[in-house]
């Protein structure tokens, strides 16, 4: 089985470096999402290992990362299954006092619990850190950070934070 | 169990089948559960559900990998699991070289392999002694922890560190072998292949071990497939999987060794499997020292660049300071994952570069954050004193599940 | 015997009682037998707040044996008088750590362990961690990155002398629960 061909059969828009052992599948259409991951997983595909994502200054890409554990010639794969979204515009907000605060609204993608259960808590780390909402995911709820950074998206690059509020009862 | 919360709200929220379940929550400051929590539905004593509740020692070793240089991450992930810090090490490195194009010399790849394996005996002597608390054995925790001692001070006089050793480099490793490793090496694992037969006759062949973990937290192949379990565990479940394997790394390519796998996939199989991964680690360590090529232990690439002082302390001492210019690296642009069969399971990193001072996405998934399905999937119908037991099988290390 | 009143011979027995008790403990020998006591008895609550409880881990076990100095781990609050904070807390355990520190009896020390819980280490600049001098009242440092199990040693000896030294406070201290 030549991975390349299998791979051209599923989408078009494929990057593979050899060099580098990279295989890396981008998604134009968010909502051909769902039936790539289904193709991937009837290939061979049978488990996700890394769900994040990456900002960048319009967009947020979000990568999952699939191998395989049933099908030998798949094992030494490290296949990227990626997709942008483009960032809504920050929202700036005052409170009585006069603070102003500049919220950033999550976005949207589709989630892929339903074909690999495998990344459950990988999506919830990527929502909580990067403001990733998962549609359709069983159990979308912060994973590590405590209630003081609700809303914050701390791994998006315009994050700042203030050591003061810190408050320990 | 001494945090026992009743929380009447939640008792109120969940109501699943018009039963009301007793909400109770463990950690975090259980021994039994170390850093973390985990919420528990309770059916008289059987579990319902269970929620593990992590992040009580997240200490966001990516948002600061993001912001320092490349080389200052080394440090980073080494604390972070720090039973298994020079896999960490190791698999970071590789990213780098993978994105640097560089290929270290055969004698530094079977360095690698050689504090490797010897920090994957000390991981897993680690698993096991922590396993004998959770089971109320103190006597194995003390045994495994006094012979994890001997391979630390091995890893000590090859590295200089008892455990932190940042010892891997891009490019090679800092220093060569020592005069009288190979001698001192050969004790030690004569020494640990005694204590194996010890160990199998007070622990693993124990009734009241086997009573305890047989047939308690069974994990199905299919189900250890579908949810993306790691390492030891992944294999009692019976998946024929090894990174080492699959995708070779370091000098394995060239190392004869045999995963070993196990049928069931309980409790006791991922202590068995503890042990005999042992064996093939002591195994590779002879093999390592006996085939060792001679030859540079830096790539000509990172030897070049070494100052003249450098250089000479190179030529008497066979050591490399670690080397103040790889403050300035700077990988060229582009994106690499790469993957390392740690103690625990499957280390996988993924980073992008835009080949600037600091990495732009710096992504990494630990054996243990990946082997947390064991919790919610495996617990689920067992008595709450079996509780314990799973967690210790499964040799779940908190801060590296948090990262 | 004791009339109506609660006199004996030689006054109200309570009075003798508590006179007795403040005689007792102000003599240098009870200070000293409690001081002796309390410093061979170090028993720190088992809660691992980072990756320094390996090393923790190691200084409980046959080869260095913090048992000999009266070291002994223990799962219970109630039952401990020492806490050690085993490196990097962040928000979210620091929260706990304070609970637990509050749950133990007086009197009570803290041992801050690594450089993450003396000065924030290498994780000087994150977002969510704490260092162990701004929410408890520390007694002893041990520095290293992780430290040596020798170092913890080190520590548990710098407490027993303060023990020593600061025998007078470990009487009349009064638990707040």
């Amino acid at each position: 089985m030549n991975i390349k061909d299998e791979l051209s059969k599923i989408s078009t828009n494929i990057v593979i470096d050899e060099k580098k052992a990279n295989y890396k599948i981008v998604v134009d259409d968010l909502s051909k999402l769902i039936d790539i991951a289904n193709s991937l997983k009837n290939l061979g595909f049978d488990h996700v290992v890394s769900v994040t994502g990456i900002d960048y200054p319009d967009k947020i890409e979000v990568v999952w990362h699939v191998s395989s554990y049933s099908v030998d010639n798949l094992k030494g794969i490290n296949l990227a299954l990626s997709v942008a979204v483009k960032k809504p515009e920050p929202i700036k907000q005052s409170d009585p006092q006069g603070n102003i605060y500049i919220k950033r609204p999550p976005v949207t993608v589709p989630s892929l619990v339903s074909v690999w259960p495998s990344g459950i808590f990988n999506e919830r780390e990527a929502f909580e850190m990067f403001g990733i909402i998962f549609e359709g995911h069983p159990d979308l709820r912060y994973l590590m950070l405590p209630e003081d950074f609700y809303e914050t998206w701390p791994m998006r690059k315009d994050f700042t934070y203030q050591r003061a509020k810190v408050f320990i009862e | 169990m001494n945090e026992k919360v009743y929380n009447i709200d939640d008792l109120q929220n969940v109501n699943v089948d018009g039963e009301k379940y007793i909400i109770l929550q463990i950690g975090p400051s259980h021994p039994g559960s170390g850093h973390m929590r985990i919420k528990v539905w309770l059916d008289g004593d059987i579990i319902v559900k269970v929620d593990p509740d992590i992040g009580f020692v997240h200490r966001t070793s990516e948002w600061l990998s993001e912001r320092r240089e490349w080389i200052k991450a080394v440090p980073i992930v080494e604390r972070i699991m720090l039973p298994d810090t020079v896999h960490a090490n190791l698999a970071y490195v590789l990213t780098v070289e993978k994105l640097l194009g560089i290929e270290p010399p055969p004698r530094a790849q079977y360095l690698r392999s050689l504090v490797a394996e010897i920090n994957r005996i000390t991981s897993h002597l680690y698993g096991i002694g922590i396993f004998g608390i959770f089971l109320g054995s103190s006597t194995v925790y003390m045994w495994a922890f006094g012979d994890r001692e001997p391979f630390i001070d091995l890893m000590e006089m090859l590295t200089g560190a008892r455990i932190t050793t940042s010892y891997i480099i891009p490019g090679g490793v800092r220093w060569d072998l020592p005069n009288g490793f190979k001698e001192r090496a050969e004790t030690v694992l004569q020494y640990m292949e005694r204590r194996l037969k010890d160990y199998e006759d007070i622990w693993v062949k124990n009734p009241v071990v086997q009573a305890r973990t047989i047939n308690v937290g069974t994990l199905k192949k299919e189900d250890a497939i579908a949810l993306g379990v790691v390492g030891p565990n992944l294999r009692a479940s019976g998946v024929y999987y090894d990174t080492r394997k699959h995708q070779p790394y370091a000098a394995y390519s060239n190392i004869d060794f045999e995963v070993p796998t196990m049928k069931n996939g309980d409790s006791y199989d991922r202590l068995l499997i503890r042990v005999e991964e042992i064996k093939q680690s002591i195994r590779m360590i002879r093999q390592i020292l006996k085939d060792i090529p001679e030859g540079k232990i830096v790539a000509d690439q990172i030897y070049n660049q070494l100052n003249p002082v450098m250089k000479k302390n190179y030529e008497e001492k066979k050591r490399v300071m670690f080397p103040a210019f790889m403050i300035h690296m700077r990988p060229p642009a582009g994106e690499a994952a790469a993957k390392v069969e740690a103690g625990r399971g499957e280390i996988f990193f993924y980073i992008k570069s835009t080949g600037d001072k600091y990495p732009y996405r710096f992504r990494w998934v630990t054996p243990s954050f990946r082997n947390l399905p064991y919790f919610t999937h495996v617990a689920v119908g067992h008595r709450l004193a079996d509780l314990p037991t799973i967690y210790g099988s499964i040799d779940y290390f908190p801060p590296e599940a948090d990262r | 015997m004791a009339d109506a009143e609660g006199l004996i011979y030689l006054g109200n027995l309570d009075d003798v009682a508590k006179k007795a008790l403040e005689f007792l403990n102000q003599s240098e020998f009870m200070k000293k037998t409690l001081s002796w006591g309390v410093d061979f008895s170090l028993w720190p609550v088992h809660l691992m707040t980072s990756c320094c409880g390996a090393e923790f881990a190691a200084a409980a076990s046959p080869r260095f044996d913090l048992e000999r100095l009266g070291f002994l781990p223990f799962g219970g609050p109630r039952q401990t008088n020492l806490i050690v904070v085993e490196g990097t807390t962040t928000i979210k355990m620091a929260r706990v750590v304070k609970r637990v520190y509050e749950q133990m009896p007086n009197p009570k020390w803290v041992i801050a362990m690594g450089a993450c819980a003396m000065d924030g280490g290498i994780f000087f600049n994150s977002y969510n961690t704490i260092v162990a001098r701004e929410y408890l009242p520390v007694d002893a440092y041990v520095p290293g990155c992780p430290p040596r199990p020798e170092a913890l040693a080190r520590a548990v000896l710098l407490i027993q002398e303060k023990i020593k030294r600061e025998k007078d406070k470990l009487l009349g201290v009064k638990n707040e629960h």
